[in-house]
């Protein structure tokens, strides 16, 4: 089974996430803030992390985390899929250049959000 | 000199004509002169010596007044020059204050559209959920209602204090619906909020000893609480202490709300009352539209209380509030209506 992690500081959507998810054949993980998503990243070695831009705790905001796991072999192959509540191109460049493969706008239908993560993982 | 001040208030264009009437009137008299005395007959020499010496001093006279001119000119520049000077000046702070202004209307903007787009990602993807999932249990069922009653509740409260601010704005008062509120109660029931939605913090509330009334609206005082604490913890580390004390003086109630987070430079002070302004624009900024602490001003102010902040970076902040006390004519009979409407 596929491993998916979920990088959001705000529960409710972590959960609103997952919920979409786990329809499908997915293993779902779950992270609070950067620092933690790097860990659970590095032990877990998923094939998509879904990673949002705005995280205020551990002085670690998306693009950071993503410049991280790109730098590092055990989880460098991982598909990095920037969610953002800003859909500004600045954010998004700003994504590309830290080496996020793609990037998903807040508000999101389940539905798209979904079909979209089944295209990356089939 | 008195001539000199009175060539002072000649314009700089009209010198030419002055000088021209002077010279004009000089060599007038000099030649009325020199032919009233050929018409005498005197001794030729005395006619020439006596017109050599007024041409001269015709002469001197025209330079005495281009000399005065050019001096009056100079000062003149000069004034000009340090008028320039100082308005370009002003316009450039002018300048620089429209575009910080600018800019945190910007910032505003963007972090508004974020704080509506979080609870609107929530109800829009739980109840796409709801919609297209039929296999959901009655208990997921509930929790993504839960989330949307919530989210919904969060946006209204968004949408109420940015229709304050409009309000405050466009130069209206607030509306206050006045009754006697008991401060502390008002306190220890924003605090017992923080202790279930902040576990992260610990919360130490310090009364007055005697009871904490005020002439206010407790909604809106709750408000101010809420606010006052929210920024305490929003800006201190896990694990740290924000004590809430109320002290009491004759006339007034002071409470303050200290944190031991990462505080205020003097600049972030001095603008920490603006609305919209967040001293950390960057995506790891805590939550929020810059509005708390210019809300919680207005408020106070209505209330006819005064608000300020002592804070020393890396120590920490406490902000104060003021506010008169309730005073009933007459004894006090023990029964107290505590307007709570929370």
């Amino acid at each position: 089974m596929k491993k998916i992690l979920i990088v959001d500081d705000q529960p409710e959507i972590r959960d609103l996430v997952a919920t979409t998810l786990r329809i499908g054949p997915y293993h779902i993980l779950q992270a609070g803030s950067g620092p933690e998503a790097i860990e659970v990243a590095r032990r877990e070695r998923p094939s998509l992390i879904l990673l949002d831009v705005m995280m205020p705790e551990g002085d670690m905001d998306g693009f950071e985390v993503c410049r991280r796991l790109k730098a590092d072999e055990k989880t460098r192959d991982a598909f990095v899929m920037m969610l953002t509540a800003r859909g500004q191109k600045s954010d998004i460049e700003r994504g590309k250049a830290v080496g996020a493969n793609d990037y998903f706008v807040k508000p999101f239908s389940p539905l798209e959000l979904m079909t979209k993560v089944y295209e990356v993982l089939k | 000199m008195k001539i000199a001040m009175l060539f002072r208030r000649v314009r700089p264009g009209q010198w030419r004509l002055v000088q021209f009437l002077v010279a004009v009137a000089l060599s007038s008299f000099a030649t009325g002169m020199v032919l009233c005395l050929i018409a005498i007959r005197p001794r030729a020499l005395l006619v020439v010596a006596f017109w050599v010496v007024m041409t001269a001093l015709n002469a001197i006279i025209l330079g005495w007044l281009s000399g005065c001119a050019q001096r009056t000119i100079r000062h003149r520049l000069r004034v000009i020059e340090e008028e320039l000077e100082r308005r370009a000046e002003e316009y450039a702070t002018l300048n620089a204050e429209m575009r910080r202004l600018d800019l945190m209307k910007s910032a505003f903007l963007a972090t508004a559209a974020h704080e509506l787009r979080t609870p609107l990602t929530s109800l829009q993807g739980f109840s796409e959920i709801l919609l297209i999932r039929g296999d959901l249990s009655e208990e997921q069922r509930r929790k993504c209602l839960t989330y949307i009653n919530q989210q919904a509740i969060h946006l209204a409260t968004i949408v109420d204090d940015l229709l304050d601010v409009s309000r405050i704005e466009s130069g209206e008062a607030l509306k206050l619906r006045y009754d006697v509120v008991d401060l502390f109660s008002v306190v220890e029931e924003v605090v017992t909020a923080f202790r279930i939605s902040a576990p992260t913090h610990h919360f130490v509330v310090e009364g007055p000893g005697t009871l904490a009334l005020v002439w206010g609206d407790a909604e809106r005082l709750y408000q101010v609480m809420q606010h006052l604490v929210s920024n305490a913890v929003k800006y201190s580390p896990v694990g740290s202490t924000v004590t809430i004390r109320l002290e009491s003086t004759d006339d007034s109630l002071k409470t303050s709300v200290s944190d031991q987070g990462i505080g205020m430079t003097r600049e972030e002070l001095a603008h920490a009352f603006e609305k919209f302004y967040r001293a950390d624009l960057s995506n790891l900024a805590p939550e929020g539209m810059g509005l708390g602490l210019f809300m919680a001003r207005h408020i106070v102010e209505a209330h006819g209380g005064e608000i300020s902040i002592e804070s020393t970076p890396g120590v920490g902040t406490t902000v104060y509030v003021v506010l008169p006390r309730y005073k009933k004519p007459g004894n006090y009979s023990g029964s107290w209506h505590l307007c709570l409407s929370r």
